[in-house]
């Protein structure tokens, strides 16, 4: 018998029965992909650097000037294991793509050869391991293929040392050294061949240096061996450059919190359409107990059916899962092996506790069936409806027409029964937000005091080769370079202030405390230009060097202490007069005072020239300046503060499409969570409806109060998601942005964009669902009132 | 003679059930007069209610006329069918079905904030629903929720609703239907009251004694008029005793 009536209720309560079915699917489907994504993303940087076999440590070694190379001291290290060297090329002169146009994608390109390969490479969505490179062809990462505006099968050349020849992109590659979007240096891979024939360039030792991979568990006193090695240009351990995916790793942090939103919404929904349903069968609970039916008899009745639901909505939606998952991983899946191991048995449990869980929900929320006489169970549930509370408002005391009235009424009489919707849409809302307020500071002019430069009008990158500045008068060919600049553009009526940033890597120690760091000297500008200073002052004298906060953490030294500052000339002492705060180098650096005389031999690079005009132009004019820049310094590329900081980090093209992933599966499941909503309003409203109908209303007022109700809750949430915005976006991003090493950042929110443009568009997607769903009051007829249960 | 409100020619009215057609109404014609009120009678099941729902646009009919004051109800588009609703009809039903989240006078006057051709201004219209409650016997309960109130108080709420945007005919479907004896005739005093104060009511009863308070009877079997029979008006409450044992002395004549 029990049979018998379960069969029934499936077919009677068909629209109640199928927003169970629903809601169980689309939890199975979040909660499966999220926790894959989860686990899939919270270990892949470590599972994809084992995979890829890199070194404990790693070092970016030119081929000449130090007395002993990197590769030679640390095999002298007996707990150094092993040391393996990967020669590399250096191109510096931009890469020819098909069109005839050179394009620099980076300071420096690095070109390796398969057969001398260290490490394993990948490519492709499967993650094929890279077996050969035939001569001819080349593999290069991702952010290289968009930089060179090609794609896989299409031709570009390549010159080192006038050597010029052609590649053919065969693919994507996915480096785990170089493969980071912090990472503006990367590596290409060609046939051994090919390098070969490289080799043979007349003057190849300036062009060539390695690629070092140290096997060690001390790391830490490797760095203080190798600090002294002036041949080294850049190192690290393996750990610390995992730190250059942070982009990759904050679209992953976005996708996590998206993950266990989606979780929350899906456990919320559960609970309470349970709840909402039981709550509606108070009158069948009550006949079954008068014909003498025992509770555990109905209890059962009921178990069965969610078991039923729930099972069949888990394996649906436990299938579901997996094109999700995909959807929401593809973009950092493009640089990272992201492992599958594991996902399939994590889904299945997941989609057995999500079971579970309905049961659980099913269980507590059947529990007052033994409660009830079966005249209460009837008597609460004797016209559909229980009555707990009266209206909030009076319709009499009130001058708005009765749809909008009913709304506003209905809302703050039953705040509990839209609360699945609050939720839903105000978690919704505020990930875009988050998202939107990510790129927006990305973006954004005032972010540029966290790259070490002063804050200026306009920024010049140089496309000329850093080894024209790679001597002893660096500084003079540099200084004359900024005045060249600087008479160009007073003689187009633009006078200005030029500065530059020269870039330098040194050993630091302090005591026994040494690491080797990056380092700041300005040249035409002075240290107190600089708005980045964290606690004590910029340096005063030449004498004086501000230093990183983190750095100093990690020489154990304080503001006013001594550091001694190393290069293959020999090594000085600074006090620290102050430290500030810097993301470039992931908050690695110092800062030198601009007359401290530095030896350019050593230099790594120039940095962000400064434009700052004196005669204090207008935005519009600066704009048309900057215009004008790019036709009388063709040498140069031109930057705003906010392209300058785009440029340095490449972040907000990347979060770019993650904006549309975030926005689109935001939209999905409002409309889904707010068409269902809807149809069980309808269902549970049908009585109402049908007297509203037999009273004179037209189907469009019943709409318009269907779909205004709706509206205010979508205020209501894109209100709670603003006031949550900034408190969310510290704890999280914030903290993303403390990893790289700025101490608070200050967001930069795109008010129009984040809290006006987006949340219209998601409430306009959702009103759309919402409204073309309430039309189906037209099948709901006048006459029906009679009829209603 | 009186002005006709509903003309109702050839009515029929088919359901398809399970796909077996089912003829509720075969071709009934019947008027109904101004300042009238009528009863129609009949067994379960003999299409008393889809009678009353069809001739007031509720439902829609299979074929046949039906004209309300002049308008082919037929013809009418939906919106135009749910204005005449709102403002020309009242409707009153057996289950006394009020909006859960309106407490009692604004429920009552709901139709009257959404009509456009009611004129009254809202402070008008608020007055005009306390008037009606305090006419039936209900301002104490002007502020009361739907579930605070007896199902007699709220079955005169209802008419008091039907009433606010003073209609030209009330339709009411076994108004008494869920109610005791004593608020059955409260309610059908009521009724009496407004029809006498010129309102035209066609009711569905299955109760000989609310009938009699009508001035007409009409009594149908399976979808068919079997008759008609005159009351007249009521005049007393000794008169009404005279005309409930003229009634069943013809409905038993009609298969009652």
């Amino acid at each position: 018998m029990f049979l018998e009536i379960l069969k029934r209720d499936l077919k009677r309560k068909k629209t109640m029965n199928f927003i169970i079915f629903i809601f169980v699917i689309m939890s199975v489907t979040f909660v499966c992909s999220s926790v894959t994504n989860l686990s899939g993303t919270f270990n892949s940087l470590d599972k994809f650097f084992n995979e890829a076999e890199v070194g404990d440590f790693l070092a970016l070694e030119r081929a000449q000037g130090a007395e002993k190379t990197a590769v030679e001291i640390a095999r002298e290290l007996p707990y150094v294991k092993d040391v393996k060297a990967e020669p590399i090329l250096y191109n510096v002169e931009g890469i020819k793509v098909g069109s005839g146009e050179v394009i620099k994608v980076a300071e420096i390109v690095m070109i390796s050869s398969f057969e001398r390969k260290i490490n394993k490479y990948f490519y492709g969505e499967n993650n094929m391991n890279l077996t050969e490179v035939p001569k001819g062809g080349i593999y290069i990462r991702k952010s290289a293929l968009e930089a060179l505006k090609s794609e896989i099968g299409d031709t570009i050349r390549i010159t080192i040392d006038g050597i010029e020849k052609e590649f053919k992109i065969l693919g994507v590659l996915k480096d785990a050294f170089f493969g980071g979007s912090l990472i503006d240096s990367p590596r290409f891979l060609i046939s051994e061949e090919d390098f070969c024939e490289y080799l043979k360039a007349e003057n190849v030792d300036e062009y060539l240096g390695s690629i070092d991979y140290f096997y060690t568990d001390n790391t830490d006193d490797l760095r203080k061996e190798l600090a002294d090695c002036t041949n080294i240009a850049f190192m690290e351990k393996k750990g610390t450059m995992k730190l250059t995916y942070l982009m990759e790793m904050v679209v992953a942090g976005l996708l996590m919190i998206v993950s266990i939103c989606l979780i929350i919404i899906a456990l919320f929904i559960l609970k309470f359409t349970i709840s909402f349903t039981i709550s509606e069968e108070f009158r069948e609970i009550g006949i079954m107990k008068a014909i003498g039916i025992p509770s555990a008899g109905i209890r059962m009745l009921y178990l069965v059916k969610y078991l039923a639901l729930a099972v069949l909505g888990a394996v649906i939606g436990f299938i579901c899962s997996f094109p999700f998952a995909d959807m929401l991983m593809e973009k950092t899946k493009e640089t990272i092996v992201i492992s599958d191991e594991g996902s399939l048995m994590l889904s299945i449990i997941s989609a057995i506790v999500v079971v579970a869980i309905v049961m659980f929900f099913g269980f507590r929320s059947t529990r007052l069936i033994k409660k009830y006489t079966p005249v209460d169970a009837i008597r609460n549930g004797s016209t559909g409806e229980r009555y707990k509370k009266k209206g909030f408002l009076r319709l009499s005391k009130s001058g708005v027409r009765p749809a909008p009235f009913m709304a506003i009424n209905d809302i703050l009489s039953g705040l509990k029964r839209f609360m699945v919707m609050i939720v839903t849409f105000s978690i919704g809302i505020l990930l875009v937000m988050i998202v939107l307020n990510c790129i927006s500071t990305l973006k954004s002019e005032k972010l540029v005091r966290w790259f070490g430069v002063t804050e200026a009008d306009a920024y010049l990158s140089s496309t000329k080769n850093i080894t024209d500045y790679h001597n002893e008068n660096g500084k003079e060919i540099l200084k004359k370079e900024l005045e060249n600049i600087r008479l160009i553009l007073e003689q187009n009526g633009m006078p200005a202030k030029v500065g530059a940033e020269v870039l330098f890597n040194y050993s630091l120690k302090n005591g026994d405390m040494k690491v080797n760091s990056m380092a700041f000297l300005g040249v035409n500008t002075d240290t107190k230009d600089y708005d980045n200073y964290v606690d004590g002052s910029a340096p005063q004298n030449p004498n004086e060097i501000a230093v990183h906060y983190m750095l100093l953490d990690s020489l154990h030294a304080t503001i006013g202490d001594t550091v001694t500052v190393t290069d293959p000339d020999g090594s000085r002492d600074y006090i620290v007069s102050g430290t500030f705060e810097t993301m470039t180098n992931r908050g690695e650096g110092v800062r030198f005072h601009q007359d401290d005389d530095r030896n350019y031999l050593y230099m790594n690079g120039i940095w962000g020239i400064q434009i700052e005009f004196t005669d204090n132009p207008s935005d519009k004019e600066t704009a048309a300046r900057l215009e004008k820049m790019k036709e009388i310094l063709p040498d140069y590329e031109i930057y705003t503060p906010g392209g300058f900081t785009d440029k340095t980090i490449h972040s907000a093209a990347y979060l770019d499409d993650t904006r549309w992933l975030v926005l689109l599966v935001v939209i999905l499941i409002n409309i889904l969570v707010a068409v269902l909503m809807e149809k069980s309003f309808l269902t549970k409203e049908r009585g109402e409806i049908a007297c509203m109908k037999a009273l004179g209303f037209r189907n469009s007022a019943i709409v318009f109060w269907q779909t205004l109700r709706v509206f205010i809750i979508l205020l209501i949430s894109t209100v709670i998601a603003i006031c949550l915005n900034n408190p969310v976006c510290q704890i999280s991003v914030g903290s993303i942005f403390k990893g790289m090493g700025a101490k608070k950042i200050i967001f930069d929110p795109n008010v129009l964009e984040s809290y006006v443009i987006y949340p219209a568009i998601i409430i306009a997607a959702t009103l759309v669902g919402v409204f073309l769903t309430a039309m189906s009051v037209r099948h709901i007829s006048a006459n029906e009132i009679n009829s209603i249960e | 003679m009186a002005k006709k409100i509903l003309e109702v020619k050839d009515l029929c009215k088919t359901y398809v059930v399970n796909k077996r057609q089912n003829n509720v109404l075969r071709n009934v014609s019947f008027d109904v007069e101004e300042g009238e009120m009528i009863a129609i009678m009949g067994p379960s099941g003999s299409g008393k209610s889809t009678l009353l729902y069809t001739v007031s646009g509720m439902d829609n009919m299979t074929a046949g006329e039906v004209n309300f004051c002049g308008k082919d109800i037929s013809k009418l588009k939906a919106k135009e069918l749910a204005d005449v609703r709102l403002n020309e009809m009242g409707f009153i039903f057996q289950q006394m079905y009020m909006l859960k989240n309106l407490n009692i006078l604004d429920n009552i006057i709901l139709p009257a904030r959404q009509s456009k051709a009611n004129k009254l201004s809202k402070q008008e219209k608020n007055e005009y629903g306390k008037e009606l409650m305090r006419k039936l016997g209900i301002i104490d309960i002007a502020e009361n929720d739907i579930n605070e109130v007896s199902g007699g108080q709220l079955q005169r709420a209802c008419i008091c609703r039907s009433m606010i945007n003073r209609p030209k005919l009330i339709f009411a479907d076994e108004p008494t239907g869920a109610l005791n004896r004593s608020s059955s005739e409260e309610v059908m005093a009521e009724l009496g009251k407004i029809n006498r104060e010129g309102t035209t009511i066609m009711l569905v009863t299955h109760d000989a004694k609310v009938a009699a308070k009508c001035s007409r009877v009409i009594y149908i079997v399976d979808g068919n008029i079997k008759g008609e029979y005159n009351l007249g008006k009521p005049e007393n409450n000794s008169d009404i005793r005279s005309r409930e044992r003229g009634l069943n002395g013809w409905l038993i004549e009609q298969g009652w």
